[in-house]
C-alpha cells in the first residue's frame, strides 16, 4: 500500500476550500476527481489498517493504526461537510429562484441532488398544504399596500393573461408578483 | 430540516460537525513531540529518511490530529507562537492593536480547540481568549456602527474571520435601521443570490 507524499486528509480539507471559495450565487459541479483522490486515500487508510490488525499481534502498531484512524474520521468529516454544505446552498436557492432553479444551477447539480430537492419540494409544499395552503414563502416583508407596480418582460399570470411588456406599468396583487420580484423579473416600483 | 436532523444527530456527533470554519479551524499546525514511535510512518515527515517516526522525534501536525493523538498519550504538543505566553501578555496589554488574521484566521475558534489538549498552560490561554476578544469588542461594534464614511481597511484586515462576521453583521443592521427610518424597508427588493448570478451573465455577454 503507497501514500503520495503530504500529509492525510490535505485533498479532503482542499474540496472544502474549494467550497468555501465559491460565490453564494453559484453552484460548482462536484469535483469527482478529487472524490475519487479523497476516496481512494481514505480506502488505503483502511486497508493498511486492516493489515496491521491482522499480522501483529503485539501492541507496538498501536499507534500508527490511530493515527491513520484519525485522518479516516477527518476525511469522512470533510467529504460530508462538502456534501452537506451542496445540500444548504441548494435549499437556500429554493427560497430564492422558487421552485424552478435556473438551467445554470441544475446542470450543476447531481441526479441524487435534484432527488433531494424534488423531495425538498414536496415536503414544502405538504407543510404548507397543512396550513390551509399559506404560501410561507410570500410575505416576509409586511405589505404596506396590497397593489404593486412594476415592469417586466412577458409572463403570463393566472386567471387573466396580462403582457408584462419591458417598462410597462401594472398594478398587481402583491401574491402575484412577490415571486417574480424576487427573481428579478418584476420591479417594484414602491408606492 | 436543520432543527429535526440536529436533535436526532444530538450528542452522537459535535455540533459542528459540518461547519467549514471548524474545519478549516483545525488545519493549525501544532508541533509535537511524539511519545511513542508510529511504525511504517515515517513518509509523513519529509525530512525524515527513516522509515518509521521514531518517538522523540518532532513534527508539525494539523490540529485535528494532534488533538486526537494528544489525547490518548501518543504525542505531547506545543502551544502555536500566537498563544505563547509572550503573545499573550502582548494581547493582555493592549489586545486591539494585534493583527489577530494575519497569526491565526480563525484566532478564536482554533484557540477553544486548542484548549481541550492537555496542555499545562491551556487555563491560560482560555482565559487570554476571553480577555482578547472582551478588549477588541468594543472598537469592533463601535467602528461598525459609527464611521460609516471612513476607510477601514487597515482596521479590518487585523480582524480575525469571526470579528470580520460580527463587523458585517453590526455594519448591515445600522444600514438596515437607515433604511427602516427612511421608509425604504418595504419595498421588496430581488434577492441577493438572483442579483449576483444576473451580474455575473451579463458579464459573459460582453
Amino acid at each position: 500500500m503507497t501514500f503520495e507524499l503530504g500529509m492525510f486528509g490535505e485533498k479532503a480539507v482542499s474540496l472544502v476550500k474549494e467550497l468555501h471559495r465559491c460565490p453564494p450565487e453559484q453552484l460548482h459541479p462536484v469535483n469527482e476527481d478529487l472524490m475519487r483522490q479523497v476516496f481512494a486515500e481514505m480506502t488505503a487508510l483502511f486497508e493498511a489498517n486492516k493489515s496491521d490488525i491482522e499480522v501483529n499481534d503485539d501492541n507496538k502498531m498501536i499507534p500508527s493504526i490511530h493515527l491513520r484512524h484519525s485522518a479516516l474520521e477527518h476525511n469522512r468529516r470533510c467529504v460530508l461537510a462538502y456534501l452537506k454544505q451542496r445540500l444548504n446552498k441548494i435549499t437556500q436557492f429554493r427560497w430564492d429562484h422558487g421552485a424552478v432553479l435556473p438551467e445554470e444551477i441544475q446542470v450543476n447539480m447531481q441526479e441524487h441532488e435534484k432527488q433531494w430537492f424534488n423531495k425538498y419540494n414536496k415536503s414544502l409544499a405538504n407543510y404548507m398544504l397543512s396550513l390551509n395552503g399559506l404560501d410561507i414563502t410570500q410575505n416576509t416583508v409586511p405589505p404596506k399596500s396590497l397593489k404593486i407596480q412594476d415592469y417586466g418582460e412577458l409572463e403570463t399570470d393566472s386567471g387573466d393573461i396580462i403582457m408584462l411588456t419591458v417598462n410597462s406599468e401594472h398594478y398587481l396583487p402583491l401574491s402575484e408578483c412577490e415571486h417574480l420580484i424576487k427573481q428579478g423579473v418584476l420591479q417594484h416600483m414602491g408606492s | 430540516m436543520s432543527i429535526s436532523s440536529q436533535s436526532l444527530l444530538d450528542g452522537i456527533i459535535p455540533e459542528d460537525y459540518f461547519s467549514f470554519d471548524s474545519i478549516l479551524a483545525e488545519q493549525q499546525k501544532i508541533a509535537c513531540v511524539f511519545k511513542k514511535s508510529m511504525f511504517g510512518l515515517g513518509f509523513l515527515d519529509p525530512s525524515n529518511q527513516n522509515e518509521n517516526l521514531v518517538s522523540g522525534s518532532k513534527m508539525e501536525l494539523p490540529l485535528w490530529m494532534a488533538s486526537y493523538l494528544a489525547n490518548k498519550e501518543f504525542v505531547a504538543c506545543e502551544l502555536p507562537k500566537p498563544y505563547q505566553e509572550t503573545s499573550r501578555n502582548i494581547l493582555l496589554a493592549d489586545s486591539s492593536v494585534v493583527d489577530l488574521f494575519k497569526q491565526v484566521m480563525y484566532f478564536y475558534e482554533t484557540g477553544t480547540k486548542l484548549i481541550k489538549i492537555p496542555h499545562p498552560e491551556c487555563p491560560h490561554v482560555s482565559v487570554s481568549l476571553v480577555k482578547t476578544f472582551v478588549g477588541r469588542f468594543k472598537k469592533i461594534m463601535d467602528s461598525s456602527q459609527n464611521c460609516r464614511n471612513q476607510d477601514l481597511g487597515n482596521m479590518c484586515q487585523k480582524l480575525d474571520v469571526e470579528e470580520k462576521r460580527l463587523f458585517e453583521i453590526n455594519r448591515l443592521s445600522v444600514e438596515l435601521l437607515d433604511k427602516w427610518e427612511r421608509r425604504e424597508s418595504n419595498i421588496i427588493a430581488p434577492s441577493n443570490l438572483v442579483v449576483q448570478s444576473r451580474k455575473r451573465k451579463r458579464d459573459q455577454v460582453f
